[in-house]
């Protein structure tokens, strides 16, 4: 009962889906026509050629006839332009409206996705509904092609008919059984070549650990034993393929001797003209490869549709609701508040437990802790990535949840380690959040204050140097400077940190520091780091301790009050200043 | 991507066939084998190729029992040497790429590391998996199926011919015009889908990238921004691909139209013939079964072509691995004093960048040596070349007075302990990592007693088998600490004559860290030992301590005579070195206090 509930469920959101998309449904009705046209063609067409095979040409009709079919048949060859015309609509709007929920997406659920799915559901999920047309289609065609070979054949000789129809049928049902077999061997080639990959690709990758141990003897054994299961699994591939297609021949054999010579003992007998055999002939080349896409295609089907609860899912997203109630200029104030604030991602593991925070504005306010104890989390929650589960943040005295998304966000600067730069130039990356026109003065300073300005002077092409090409290669301390010149620009007035200096070399971090603290001088900042000397100077450090505020204070206060602290400080005095060797 | 178009270009390069040649030479091929598949195919056809005639005798009227067993006779005989000969076929194809694919392992581990500059790995592992089947494909697939169906062509020309001239022109007349449709469409499609699948690859990258960073994308609150930009984006990736099919279409459309002129010809010119008394029904029959067969002989034929060019390619590729020098291997023996290691005028490059300018120094035998500078002054770089993994451009590294590159490169290699951050848990059991490379391999005693001494005596009686433990994916991790210690029991399982320590610059676990680096300090007791250094208590307790600074030695002396007198020196401990523990804090304060 579950199961079937199931079933009627995914054709729901798969059906929003498809509404929500717009798509143009009656171009397949005109396939739909094209194609039962061009079937009963081919028919036509084949009942003329006996006719003239047959010596029938001194009748001038028949051949005209011939040649005319003929030329509609070659016209007709090229009308797959148009269905494919009309699936490629069809997957263009699909994959749009995939990509419109996908930005939509509040984080939290889009968090949930490996981002190697979300890419695949943009390009080849999408793509499955116009397969699944496609194959109903295809499943239709040779059902009416077949009907109507049937048809015809029967029409000249029912006993040949009987003999020949049930045999394709059989061979066809017996193909598909052995599909299992062959899935089975592919799916054990395939495993075999990933593992003969990955075994090189470890090795390529480690060639100096090789080297070092002198190992190569060892690992030429290994990559020879790989090799020969390879090479055995590829000769399991070519026996069943010798019986397979040895299989078909005798099938074939078998179909031919039964037209060609019990054709021509019914013609002995006067039940058949020659003619019609070779209308039997030419069918019963085309029957079996058409009865296999007969069944073979309602098989995929059900395949495809399973797969297509992946893109219905895309239907059922809901977008983050960015309009509230008003924009954040209302709000003069620039201090923040986190009012008994808790936070779950599961529901289950409270990360945040009823915090009870004030960052005043204007002032630099450090959070410090285990990794997991919650600090990116209050970021992200300041950047209203995600809902309170409990509590509220309050800017000034306005709750947060009453501002809209976009205005509130704008505000914000939010940096994090290893901070991701898109494709295309260094200009436009660091221009990626400017709020209106930047002139290259601007810009440049936006550099400098980064400390990028000098290497990206040094580079061929200076600010319009691709990132990402090849040859470009940046160092992590650079790319995060880039980053930080990229918030600079987008002036914010609340500045959130998260270890934006940690993959920095000490000299640079210290540097960029200083800046950044030049730059927010008045204005709020939150930073959270790891390496406690670069928050030395916060006007407030918490301390928190899985989700817990367990102390506050600055860090003269804190050394001499909080025994933890003071542990956590001289423990990373005696680990390294950053070295990027 | 023009290094991938330029591979794509379809003018094969002058020492193709050449190259071919030797390839060939040099592997084994089962010429025996090649060959019988040739004949055993071509015998095939010959069969195959009767029937069709055979069958005028049936539909002539001939319905004798004898008559009967023979066309089944024919068949089935055709049919079984058919799978024979696949079999055979693929037999001999797969042996040929396990025997390149093996040549090819070979020659990879034999490779020099400054090859990497030129062939990057993902290259090497495409060359050794897909190149590998393409050639041996050309042997047989591509011998095999034109000899095979220009065979068959010739046959069915000469049945068809001998019944009718007629009927002979139209099928002659039909192969040119298929195998130039056949050949224009291999050049064009291959080209154009090729840009077209780089325009798929380059939309599915951005589509990708946005979509990975959306996050990003919300902080800067540029939803609208990029959903246009997708959207273009969208529309582009269709249109590329509605390209490459329409292209497959209008191909396929004119192949049937080939086809459908072919049948009207035959149908038509035959049937005429026919109606005229000059052929009967079942000749029709059979010309109409040779001209399918002739049809897809030349379809079989024409599709060799871009098989061929395909194939070219995949031989420069793998001779371009081939042709490269091995390493020098062979050499003396170590001779069991050694003398001082010593750089004499020694110059090193990577690619363009140069490296290390003109070193001049000597490690006394059994010293400890600290090797510092600021990063990218060379110091890895050094200990690459006492490993012989590059030769220096210019001067030589010698021990006692002979210069490195004389001895044997893999009994030099085992006799340095090379510690870095790197392990080596590729596969097998726990057992064959520690003994990975070891020769003659220690016994499990000798394991378990390094690795008491190195503290991982625990972690291995953790394991649920043991040392019997499997190392790959999945079987099991090594925390930051473990495997440092696992590092260590290496070491004291080799016991090499010589160490070269690059120390760990991680900020995790300190203590660990501490304990580790001071097994490595007693190990270096006694022994050559040249480390680049990362701490100050490494540099304070060294015999020498040599200072680099971009290629260039700078200064070489003692902790306290350096302190003094280089001011290099002195930068270097305090921004790059780790400093100790005590009075840390104090220090911290007054760093502070100076800056303000």
């Amino acid at each position: 009962m579950d199961k079937r509930k199931a079933k009627q469920s995914s054709w729901r959101p798969l059906l929003k889906l498809l509404k929500e998309s717009h798509l143009p449904w009656w171009l397949y009705l005109v396939q739909l026509v094209m194609v039962v046209f061009s079937s009963q063609l081919f028919v036509t067409l084949t009942e003329i050629t006996g006719d003239v095979a047959q010596g029938l040409i001194t009748d001038e009709t028949v051949v005209k006839r011939y040649i005319f079919y003929s030329i509609l048949l070659i016209l007709l060859g090229f009308a797959p332009l148009f269905s494919s015309w009309v699936h490629i609509r069809f997957d263009r709007l699909i994959q749009h409206t995939a990509w419109r929920k996908f930005i939509d997406l509040p984080l939290q659920i889009y968090e949930k996705y490996r981002p190697s799915s979300l890419i695949s559901r943009v390009t080849t999920d999408s793509l499955l509904v116009s397969r699944i047309i496609e194959q109903c289609l295809s499943f239709f065609q040779a059902g009416i092609f077949m009907a109507m070979m049937i048809y015809s054949m029967q029409g000249m000789n029912v006993t040949l008919t009987l003999f020949i129809v049930p045999t394709v049928i059989l061979y066809v049902l017996l193909l598909i059984l052995a599909r299992n077999v062959i899935y089975r061997i592919q799916y054990d080639t395939q495993e075999n070549m990933s593992r003969f990959t990955l075994f090189l690709s470890e090795k390529l990758g480690n060639m100096k650990i090789v080297k070092a141990a002198a190992a190569e003897a060892e690992e030429m054994s290994r990559g020879m034993s790989i090799n020969q299961e390879r090479f055995k699994i590829a000769m399991r591939q070519v026996k069943y393929d010798m019986f397979f297609v040895a299989f078909q021949r005798i099938v074939d054999m078998i179909l031919t001797a039964i037209v060609i010579i019990g054709g021509s003992f019914l013609i002995q007998k006067g039940e058949l003209e020659l003619g019609e055999l070779i209308v039997f002939y030419v069918f019963t080349l085309e029957m079996p490869s058409t009865f296999q896409m007969f069944v073979q295609t309602l098989l995929e089907m059900q395949g495809t549709k399973g797969a297509t609860a992946m893109v219905s899912e895309i239907a059922a997203l809901p977008a983050e609701e960015i309009e509230r109630e008003f924009a954040l200029d209302k709000v003069s104030e620039r201090s923040l508040e986190l009012r008994n604030l808790s936070f779950s991602y599961d529901g289950e593991n409270m990360v945040l437990d009823s915090l009870n925070l004030k960052i005043p504005e204007g002032k630099t306010t450090a959070i410090i802790g285990a990794s997991g104890s919650g600090k990116t989390t209050i970021l992200k929650l300041l950047e209203r990535f995600y809902e309170p589960t409990a509590g509220e943040i309050l800017i000034g005295d306005v709750e947060a949840e009453k501002i809209h998304l976009d205005s509130w966000r704008k505000c914000f600067g939010y940096v994090i380690q290893n901070s991701p730069l898109l494709s295309g130039t260094i200009r436009e990356n660091i221009l990626y959040g400017a709020k209106h026109e930047v002139s290259e003065e601007e810009l440049h300073e936006a550099a400098k204050k980064a400390n990028a300005y000098d290497f990206i002077m040094d580079l061929e092409a200076g600010f319009d140097s691709q990132i990402g090409e090849s040859g470009m290669k940046l160092s992590g301390g650079q790319r995060q400077r880039l980053a930080i010149a990229r918030a600079i620009i987008a002036e914010p007035d609340i500045l959130l940190l998260d270890e934006a200096t940690a993959n920095m070399d000490s000299a640079n971090e210290f540097e960029v520091s200083e800046q950044i603290k030049e730059l927010m001088a008045g204005k709020t900042m939150v930073i959270v780091a790891h390496n406690l000397n670069t928050i030395i100077n916060a006007d407030q450090i918490v301390l928190l301790e899985e989700g817990k505020i367990a102390a506050r204070g600055t860090h003269l206060q804190l050394y001499k009050d909080n025994l933890q602290y003071r542990r956590i400080f001289d423990l990373q005095a005696a680990c390294s200043l950053n070295t990027t060797t | 991507m023009e290094a991938v178009e330029k591979k794509l270009r379809i003018k094969p390069s002058k020492g193709s066939w050449k190259r071919f040649y030797r390839l060939l030479a040099s592997s084994k091929i089962p010429w025996l084998l090649v060959f019988l598949t040739i004949a055993l195919s071509l015998s095939g056809s010959r069969i195959g190729a009767i029937f069709p005639d055979f069958q005028r005798r049936i539909t002539g009227g001939d319905l004798s029992t004898q008559t009967l067993l023979t066309a089944l006779g024919i068949m089935s005989v055709s049919i079984i040497l058919t799978a024979v000969n696949d079999w055979l076929n693929g037999y001999t194809r797969h042996l040929i790429t396990k025997r390149l694919i093996d040549k090819i392992w070979a020659k990879i581990l034999a490779l020099p590391l400054s090859t990497y500059q030129k062939i990057e790995p993902k290259e090497l592992i495409s060359r050794t998996t897909t190149d590998t089947s393409s050639l041996s494909a050309i042997f047989i697939t591509l011998i095999s199926n034109v000899l095979t169906n220009s065979y068959a062509l010739y046959l069915s020309l000469g049945y068809v011919f001998s019944y009718h001239s007629t009927l002979g022109y139209v099928l002659l007349a039909m192969i040119p015009l298929m195998l130039i449709e056949k050949l224009i469409q291999g050049r064009i499609s291959f080209r154009f889908a090729y840009s077209q699948q780089m325009r798929l690859a380059k939309l599915t990258e951005y589509l990708s990238q946005i979509l990975i960073n959306i996050p990003l994308v919300k902080v800067f609150v540029k939803e609208k921004h990029e959903k246009k930009r997708g959207r273009q984006a969208i529309e582009e990736y269709n249109k590329a691909r509605f390209k490459v099919e329409v292209l497959d279409i209008v191909f396929t459309g004119f192949d049937s139209a080939l086809m459908t002129l072919n049948n009207i010809l035959a149908v038509v010119i035959g049937g005429a013939l026919v109606a005229k008394g000059e052929i009967d029904t079942g000749t029709w029959i059979a010309f109409y079964m040779y001209s399918s067969a002739v049809n897809s002989s030349v379809l079989l034929i024409a599709q060799m072509w871009p098989m061929l060019k395909q194939a070219q390619g995949a031989v420069d590729r793998i001779t371009e691995v081939m042709e490269n020098e091995s390493e020098p291997y062979s050499g003396q023996p170590i001779a069991q004093n050694e003398g001082d290691l010593c750089f004499e005028n020694v110059s090193f490059s990577y690619g363009e960048k140069a490296v290390l300018k003109n070193l001049n120094f000597c490690i006394k035998e059994g010293s400890f040596v600290a090797v510092v500078g600021a990063s990218g002054a060379g110091k890895t770089s050094l200990l690459a070349l006492i490993e012989r993994f590059f030769k220096p451009q210019s001067g030589q590294i010698t021990i006692g007075g002979q210069d490195i590159q004389d001895f044997d490169l893999q009994e030099w290699r085992s006799s340095f302990g090379y510690v870095t951050q790197e392990i080596n848990l590729f596969s097998g059991t726990l057992r064959d990592a520690f003994t990975y490379g070891m020769d003659p391999i220690p016994d499990d005693k000798e394991i378990l007693l390094a690795a008491k001494a190195a503290q991982l005596d625990e972690f291995i009686a953790a394991q649920a088998d043991g040392l019997d433990t499997p190392v790959a994916e999945g079987g099991m991790t090594f925390s930051g600490g473990e495997r440092q210690r696992f590092i260590i029991a290496r070491v004291l399982l080799q016991q090499p004559k010589r160490l070269l320590l690059d120390e760990a610059t991680s900020n995790l676990d300190s203590e660990a860290e501490y304990e580790v680096m001071s097994v490595l300090s007693e190990l270096a007791n006694n022994r050559t030992t040249i480390c680049v250094a990362h701490r100050l208590s490494t540099v304070r307790n060294a015999d020498q301590i040599i200072v680099l600074d971009q290629g260039e030695i700078k200064a070489v002396g003692k902790h306290a005579e350096l302190m003094e007198n280089c001011s290099l020196y002195r930068e270097l401990v305090n921004v790059e070195l780790l400093p100790e523990t005590e009075d840390r804090n104090l220090q911290q304060i007054s760093n502070m206090q100076e800056v303000e």
